[in-house]
């Protein structure tokens, strides 16, 4: 489940787009109860608190209107950043079979941003036995199934997604990013080229998207067709470095030098640049020279397997038997910890309640130089057992150290938790991007 | 918390209704003028070979063919798996290997093959070992007269060497069900012989390998143990459809130990797993034993199945230290684990130095691992064109031989998928044939070598000698599905050729661990004798040098595993040389 692409893919903004929520027409002169409600349900979607207020007030008091009034009430909680209120307006049309479709969806969209994963997942589900089609369901599905590891569920959803909206590149880049974390380049190549074939051109998605397709060929050794893929991504040091390991690996060693010189201008002592760079200086004798490159580069990022590794080949090619064994051992124990977290990872994929698992996740990400990764994985363990006094501490604990994370797993008290694009994923980056 | 007793309370009942899814120097002198006991040249000329140094040899470029003989020259053997039942079991996907072993002592090797077995009615059974008798113009079936009969193991593996050091080479034979041992009588024939300890090898044993470990001049034995499965776990896994059952990963399952035997000389063998330091964590499927670091006690390289390989450093034959990770063989270029099959071990790049290769599944590069000396190695799959094969093979039997006789080793590698239903590469994939570029680099040459070897096929087993004695390395190969194999070298004559068979006389009898130098103007350049490598299957102890038409012996000096060495001044091309190694009264 190891990923090296890291700021190539964007899955926070991806399921920030997935999960915008498309604004119709304002509440116009009501002709029913039900025009009113559906004008009112656009007006909420719209953001526009005005229109949403005049269509709840042009309701009937009676009781047959009280379910539809409630649920409009309840999106207006939630553009007043109330979420408690909210649910409690929703809860009163979850029977009702005009609006209970929609008082389970809200719940559920409440929940998973409180980072209530059982509970929105369960709310979800409920909402499309109702309404198989609900596009939000299955994208929120796909969202927090994503969140809590359910890799396998998450794709599900998002096949879906990609049923109701066949021309959209968006769930299948998400696809070919979850499988490509957990190394199934095969079925992720298959993904990326669905997405390479809708991601609209000339955009910097489209250029997201060509370089992790070309990330994924390289790891699948198709170099030519790689080099092809990557022609079409941005000039980004992760691009180029993807573009100098075909090339070195296809014996074409002056371009790979160029193109591993070029991400260096623009990232310095970046990994897996300098790793390629530092092979072929080796093989024109400048062996020293490599070694400090790799040394500088160890330094600097020393969780980072490949530089490690590589700086052990260098030093017992020049006869530095002792310190080569020195870094075989560190990498080693870097080894122990990634295939750690391999195992963590595949078992959070079959057990989809364990707090403590993600909890395991979290503090092995950490303990690989991996902040970003490890707030997730805390994000979810939080959010699967929000009152664990022993997850708590080393949360906190963890944010002593990171203290830029603390956005990760703030559950909206009383916040926004009409930010339902703000989970997890979106604040903290992929949960195996190594 | 309270927010979530609110949704809980508020929309009960809420999940009712949906559920998602988830050696002191002693020079020998022996020469070609020395004949007798201590050595003796036999010309390979039994079959015109013409004049491998003429001057109207070839370019070396692309030199590389190799035709697939009929069944005229070989019968059709056809190892079971049983998989007709459609059980789907992974015990289906391992296959069946190859031995290549002189039975008679006739000078022409023959062939055993592993004759795998059914699954009827869910009872696992065995096929009777397969022996195919050369007769010099072709292979015989005479399994019968070989005295090999019905067989209740399911077999796949052969590992072969004179464990009771009495000339004829014998047999060791796994499978799921424990191991079978057949000595050789030195008539033609085998006779099982039950050993009580080898029953302690675990019940699903995959490759196996002989080397005298502990340097008391008898050959140890190392048997590979795969996975926990039986048909009482033997969970139902399925193809992409979710319907349609499939074999199942090994990653379902829980490793069983591997097992080292030391031989005690006189038939007797004892369990030295703990004793010796031999982990209990692999999915093992191949290993191989050779010395390579070239102290005389020869190490261990095991394939290990969806986890890192093992690397055994023999120390000073008192037991293994685990360098697996601190030499750097046992995961990828990125130091994740790979899914390992075959294994095998060459100085690929003529430094003197055995490099280590592992055959992987697909979506993993095949590794080739340089040698740097010290017991550290380096994956350099990238930087020698392996990597650029692609991600489609699935690697099993592996083997190196300079199959142009240009002086590098090439290699050449049989593949299949495991699974039914494969999503991303075929079931049926084609061999491999990489030559090796002067040691800087490997490039496919498939194509240009054989159209047969394009045929998609279920490869697993692979072995390489010289069935025709024509000085240049032939290739067998056992597959799932469909029958044996044999591949003739047909290579334009690029160069000359020498033969080095190793009788050991204070080493065991088949010196696994030795290392054989030759020498001329402008080379030096090693083989190594092996104890099992490539895929369940046994090559030909015979070690085979490609000299190029433009170089000359010098010497060739062979380190034995006692820590003797015995030195052949200018020895003759295009000849089989056997060299016994001396006792010190000699």
């Amino acid at each position: 489940m190891w990923s090296f692409c890291r700021g190539l893919r964007r899955a926070g903004l991806l399921f920030a787009a997935i999960l915008l929520v498309f604004a119709g027409v304002g509440c116009g002169r009501p002709v029913d109860v039900l025009q009113l409600y559906h004008d009112g349900l656009q007006a909420a979607a719209a953001g526009d608190r005005a229109r949403l207020l005049e269509c709840i007030e042009s309701l009937p008091s009676d009781d047959d209107a009280t379910p539809l009034r409630a649920v409009l009430r309840g999106h207006l909680h939630c553009l007043d950043n109330k979420p408690r209120l909210a649910l409690l307006e929703f809860s009163l049309g979850n029977r009702d079979a005009r609006t209970r479709e929609e008082s389970w969806f809200q719940a559920g969209r409440l929940s998973y941003a409180a980072k209530q994963y059982a509970e929105s997942l369960a709310l979800f589900r409920q909402v499309l036995v109702w309404n198989a089609d609900r596009l939000e369901a299955h994208q929120l599905m796909a969202a927090a199934c994503y969140d809590i590891g359910a890799m396998e569920q998450a794709i599900g959803s998002l096949k879906e997604v990609q049923r109701l909206r066949p021309d959209d590149f968006r769930p299948y880049h998400m696809e070919a990013s979850i499988l490509q974390d957990f190394e199934r380049f095969g079925d992720a190549e298959l993904a990326w080229r669905e997405a390479g074939a809708r991601v609209p051109g000339d955009s910097r998605t489209s250029d997201e998207v060509h370089a992790g397709w070309g990330d994924c060929l390289v790891r699948l050794r198709k170099y030519e067709a790689a080099l092809d893929v990557l022609s079409k991504a941005g000039d980004w040091p992760d691009v180029l470095a993807r573009r100098a390991q075909a090339k070195f690996a296809l014996r074409r060693f002056e371009e790979a030098r160029a193109d591993a010189a070029a991400a260096l201008v623009r990232q310095p002592r970046h990994s897996d640049a300098s790793v390629v760079l530092a092979q072929i200086e080796e093989r024109e004798g400048l062996t020293d020279a490599a070694i400090a490159r790799l040394l500088e580069v160890v330094q600097e990022s020393p969780m980072e397997l490949p530089p490690v590794l590589r700086l052990a080949d260098l030093l017992a090619a020049a006869g530095r038997v002792d310190e080569s064994l020195k870094y075989r051992g560190r990498a080693g124990e870097i080894a122990e910890l990634r295939a750690t977290f391999s195992r963590l990872h595949q078992s959070a994929v079959r057990d989809l309640t364990n707090a403590d698992l993600r909890l395991q996740l979290a503090e092995t990400a950490d303990k690989l130089g991996q902040p970003a990764m490890a707030a997730a994985w805390y994000a979810a363990a939080l959010g699967m057992a929000p009152g664990d006094a022993g997850i708590q501490e080393r949360w906190q604990s963890f944010l002593s150290r990171n203290p830029d994370y603390a956005a990760a797993a703030a559950a909206p008290a009383a916040g926004d938790a009409g930010t339902v694009g703000g989970s997890a994923a979106a604040g903290s980056g992929r949960k195996s991007d190594f | 918390m309270l927010f979530a007793a609110l949704a809980a309370t508020l929309f009960a009942g809420c999940s009712a209704d949906a559920e998602t899814s988830g050696g002191d120097s002693e020079t020998g002198q022996v020469g070609q003028e020395v004949t007798g006991a201590l050595a003796e040249q036999s010309s390979g000329a039994e079959r015109p070979v013409g004049d491998l140094r003429g001057e109207e040899s070839p370019s070396l470029v692309s030199a590389i063919s190799f035709r697939r003989s009929d069944a005229a020259i070989l019968p059709d053997v056809i190892p079971d798996n049983g998989a007709r039942h459609g059980y789907a079991t992974i015990l289906e996907s391992l296959g069946s290997g190859l031995a290549v072993v002189d039975i008679d002592h006739d000078g022409c090797e023959d062939l055993l093959v592993a004759g795998g077995g059914d699954l009827e009615s869910r009872r696992i059974t065995g096929h009777p070992l397969r022996a195919l008798r050369c007769s010099g113009e072709r292979f015989v079936d005479e399994s019968s007269a070989a005295g090999l009969g019905p067989c209740s193991l399911y077999s796949h593996g052969l590992a072969v060497s004179d464990f009771n050091n009495d000339g004829f080479a014998d047999c060791l034979l796994t499978g799921y069900g424990g191991v079978r041992l057949y000595e050789n009588c030195g008539d033609g024939t085998f006779a099982e012989v039950f050993v009580p300890v080898l029953t302690e090898a675990s019940r699903w044993n995959a490759s196996a390998a002989w080397g005298d470990v502990n340097g008391d001049g008898n050959a140890d034995l190392y048997v590979t143990g795969y996975v926990d499965w039986s048909f009482e776990n033997d969970p139902p896994c399925y193809a992409a459809d979710g319907k349609t059952r499939d074999n199942c990963s090994p990653k379902l399952f829980a490793a069983v130990p591997d097992t080292l035997f030391l031989s005690g000389g006189d038939g007797t063998f004892w369990n030295a797993s703990r004793e010796w330091g031999v982990r209990e964590d692999g999915k093992a499927l191949g290993v191989l034993i050779a010395d390579l670091d070239q102290d005389r006690f020869p190490d261990v390289y095991v394939g290990n199945d969806v986890m890192m390989n093992f690397l055994y450093h023999n120390r000073g034959g008192t037991g293994f230290a685990d360098a697996s990770i601190s030499s750097g063989a046992g995961v990828s270029s990125r130091g994740s684990p790979d899914a390992s099959m075959g294994v095998e071990a060459a100085d690929f790049n003529l430094d003197g130095l055995p490099d280590l290769w592992a055959a992987n599944f697909e979506m993993e590069s095949f590794a080739l691992y340089q040698n740097q000396g010290a017991m550290l190695f380096r994956h350099v799959s990238e930087a020698s064109g392996i990597s650029a094969l692609g991600d489609q093979f699935v690697g099993w039997g592996s083997v190196f031989g300079d199959f142009d006789n240009d002086g590098d080793e090439d290699l050449s590698v049989c593949n299949g998928n495991v699974v039914q239903y494969p999503t991303h590469s075929p079931w049926l994939q084609r061999m491999v044939v990489m030559e090796n570029h002067d040691g800087e680099y490997f490039g496919d040459v498939t194509a240009a070598a054989s159209a047969d070897m394009l045929t998609p096929r279920h490869g697993r087993g692979l072995v390489s000698f010289d069935w025709n004695l024509d000085g240049r390395q032939d290739l067998a190969l056992a597959a799932i599905h469909s029958p044996a194999e044999l591949y003739e070298n047909s290579s334009a004559p690029a160069g000359n050729w020498l033969r080095v068979e190793l009788i050991g006389m204070v080493s065991a009898r088949h010196p696994v661990g030795a290392v054989v130098i030759l020498e001329t103007g402008k080379r030096r350049r090693i083989r190594l004798q092996k104890g099992g490598g490539s895929y369940l299957s046994s090559s030909s102890p015979v070690l085979h040098f490609g000299v190029p038409a433009d170089e000359q012996p010098v010497r060739l000096t062979v380190q034995w595993p006692s820590g003797k060495d015995t030195v052949v001044e200018a020895p003759r091309l295009n000849t089989l040389l056997r060299i016994l190694e001396l006792r010190d009264e000699q």
